[in-house]
């Protein structure tokens, strides 16, 4: 056997000659790790549904709100301020990789021959799909010759797909909206909801559908445009709002007929409060890190005390100050490694508990296991140092007289 | 200059306690030579110096002055850690209180000193068998010492210190804590070492038992008072 396994053999034997002082003792450091587990699953949770959201909402995203024009004269909802003009524009901005205008319908009745659901249908443009990293679960997407040629197709949802066909493969098939047929050419992945909404619920066609032939017309009510990077977004909002106004003719003195938001930023913002709680929760583990050290701290000199006698054997027996100071740095070490495994279990269930129980998304990472075991071991070492070295100090012939 | 022919070799050792505040000289200048295969039986009243001089021989203590040589190698001031080593390796000491750990079995105690040697598992093995038969135990070998009678456990006590086949055995007092009966049979083990080529120091308080010895030192106030064969 080697001496490390002699060690931890050692080491074992002892612990369990006085297990339950060892494990009211290991108990502090048991707590420390679990809390730091279930802490940095939530946060990760959180900060896994934030990144989730910036996907979703799209990233480096400026979005284009077009308003009603609602001053004065009976104008109805279609008199978008979104222009085809405005669209070409902007996307020809040095920093903008795409411009897609939408235009949405909400409440609206589809039907597939008796099934019928009431959606919200987007008409979209090719770039969309890119912005908003959509993609097919079956079938296709729509494409930008889709758009180009105005094809009656039609891209669903999963919720509608489920309702109107009811387990059949909806592609090859056709829905009816109002007078219209369309054909289904795919369905959406999965998307999940954000902000209250359910992005399964949606359908999608290609725009000119909406626009031309249920509309009439060819503005749109908005325009969600993509720059390069994150630091172009505020500069961006400025150009677009400039080129807008210059657009629409509008006098100094006019409010906007627009508006430009950045949805991702509010997500980031949220997360940073997020990191902040993390932070504070890792101090309250680390000082119940330190709380539980100077507890097995305490528990290895008094069993160096109780076992004075027989460290004055075995140095009389051979044992160097250094194999004396090893047994028992290894004795800490293998204490609180224990204590981190129990920590790891405890903190694995109760971040079940917490997901479960409160309906919070939840990641325990193997690297902050691996990484709550590793603190385990360095508070062991760091905690038995001072013990071992008065272990390995004894005076044999002292020790052996001990009682 | 060292002889060759000596396993042990004392020069004006000295040796001084600290107790609190007051110094309380223990050996005031002992010269001492042991040569291989002798068994050397000191005797001497309480307080003369006698386990003070089996701790130096030991190298469990260090001499306040003096020079000790053990094989020829100058050991005096050598630093704890080496001092250990030659503990575990070159000399193997019998303690009145057997001083086993009472949690390992007989075993477990006798291949101690191959442990921290490090002797691998496989070496051991055999070697810890061979120490247990030569003092009658080898069917005890899994007893723990509070299984075994008072003469067994010092019996366990002499394999533990014969199993790395020691330079000297060193015995304080090896009978001291047993019946007449359990005291006999320890001696003759330990006639029997000597008889195959060990060189052993014992101290005994008791003249019966020196008488058995080849050669009798008599100490008294930290002196050798009387060394004769």
């Amino acid at each position: 056997m080697s001496r490390l396994g002699e060690n931890v053999r050692i080491a074992l034997r002892s612990l369990r000659s006085n297990w339950f002082r060892g494990v009211l003792t290991a108990l502090g450091v048991v707590v420390g790790v679990a809390s730091v587990i279930s802490v940095n699953a939530v946060s990760a949770g959180a900060a896994q549904q934030v990144s989730e959201s910036i996907r979703r909402l799209g990233a480096n995203v400026v979005l284009v709100d077009g308003e009603f024009i609602n001053v004065g004269t009976g104008q109805s909802a279609t008199d978008r301020t979104i222009t085809p003009a405005d669209v070409a524009a902007i996307a020809a901005l040095p920093v903008v990789t795409a411009a897609a205008p939408v235009q949405d319908m909400e409440s609206l009745t589809i039907s597939a021959g008796r099934f019928q659901t009431t959606t919200y249908l987007l008409g979209v443009t090719g770039d969309y799909a890119g912005i908003y990293h959509q993609s097919a679960s079956r079938g296709r997407l729509l494409t930008a010759a889709d758009v180009t040629a105005g094809r009656s197709v039609v891209v669903l949802g999963t919720v509608p797909a489920r309702t109107l066909f009811a387990g059949l493969d909806p592609v090859g098939r056709t829905v009816r909206v109002g007078s219209r047929e369309l054909e289904v050419v795919g369905v959406q992945a999965t998307r999940g909801r954000s902000g209250g909404e359910n992005l399964d619920a949606r359908v999608f066609v290609p725009l000119p559908v909406v626009t031309r032939v249920i509309l009439g017309g060819s503005a749109t009510k908005s325009l969600s445009v993509q720059v390069r990077t994150e630091r172009d977004i505020g500069p961006v909002q400025q150009q677009i709002s400039t080129i807008l106004r210059r657009q629409h003719s509008l006098p100094a003195a006019y409010a906007d007929d627009f508006s430009t938001s950045d949805q991702a930023s509010t997500v980031k913002e949220a997360q940073q409060a997020t990191t902040t709680f993390r932070a504070l929760t890792f101090a309250l583990g680390g000082i119940s890190m330190l709380v539980g050290g100077i507890g097995i701290m305490n528990m290895m000199l008094v069993s160096v005390k109780e076992r004075t006698r027989e460290i004055g054997i075995r140095k009389s027996v051979g044992a160097t100050p250094g194999v004396v100071q090893t047994q028992f740095l290894i004795e800490a070490s293998v204490l609180t490694f224990l204590a981190g495994v129990g920590g790891v279990l405890l903190g694995v269930v109760a971040t079940r508990v917490i997901g479960s129980l409160l309906g919070w998304q939840t990641v325990v990472g193997a690297q902050s296991l691996l990484g709550a075991l590793l603190i385990a071991l360095v508070v062991g070492v760091f905690f038995g140092y001072y013990p071992a070295r008065r272990a390995a100090r004894l005076d044999p012939i002292v020790a052996m007289q001990s009682t | 200059m060292a002889d060759p022919a000596y396993v042990l070799e004392l020069t004006d050792i000295t040796k001084v306690h600290h107790v609190g505040e007051q110094e309380v000289p223990a050996l005031r200048g002992v010269s001492l030579t042991v040569r291989q295969g002798e068994l050397v039986a000191v005797t001497g009243a309480s307080g003369s110096g006698k386990t003070t001089l089996l701790s130096v021989l030991g190298c469990l203590d260090r001499p306040t002055t003096g020079s000790y040589r053990l094989e020829g190698q100058e050991v005096a001031a050598l630093p704890e850690a080496a001092r250990a080593r030659l503990r575990g390796r070159r000399i193997g000491v019998v303690f009145q209180a057997y001083n086993l750990l009472p949690q390992s079995t007989a075993f477990e105690n006798v291949e101690l000193p191959l442990v921290y040697a490090g002797t691998s598992a496989r070496l051991r093995r055999p070697l810890v068998l061979e120490a247990l038969a030569q003092v009658g135990l080898a069917a005890r070998a899994g007893h723990r010492p509070a299984q075994l009678s008072g003469g067994e456990q010092q019996r366990v006590g002499i394999a533990r210190a014969l199993v790395v086949r020691p330079a000297v055995l060193l015995a304080d007092e090896p009978t001291g804590n047993l019946d007449t009966r359990s005291a006999a049979d320890v001696l003759d083990i330990i006639e029997q070492v000597h008889r195959g080529g060990a060189t052993i120091v014992m101290i005994t308080h008791s003249d019966e038992v020196a008488a058995r010895a080849g050669r009798n030192v008599r100490m008294s106030d930290g002196h050798i008072i009387s060394d004769t064969s």
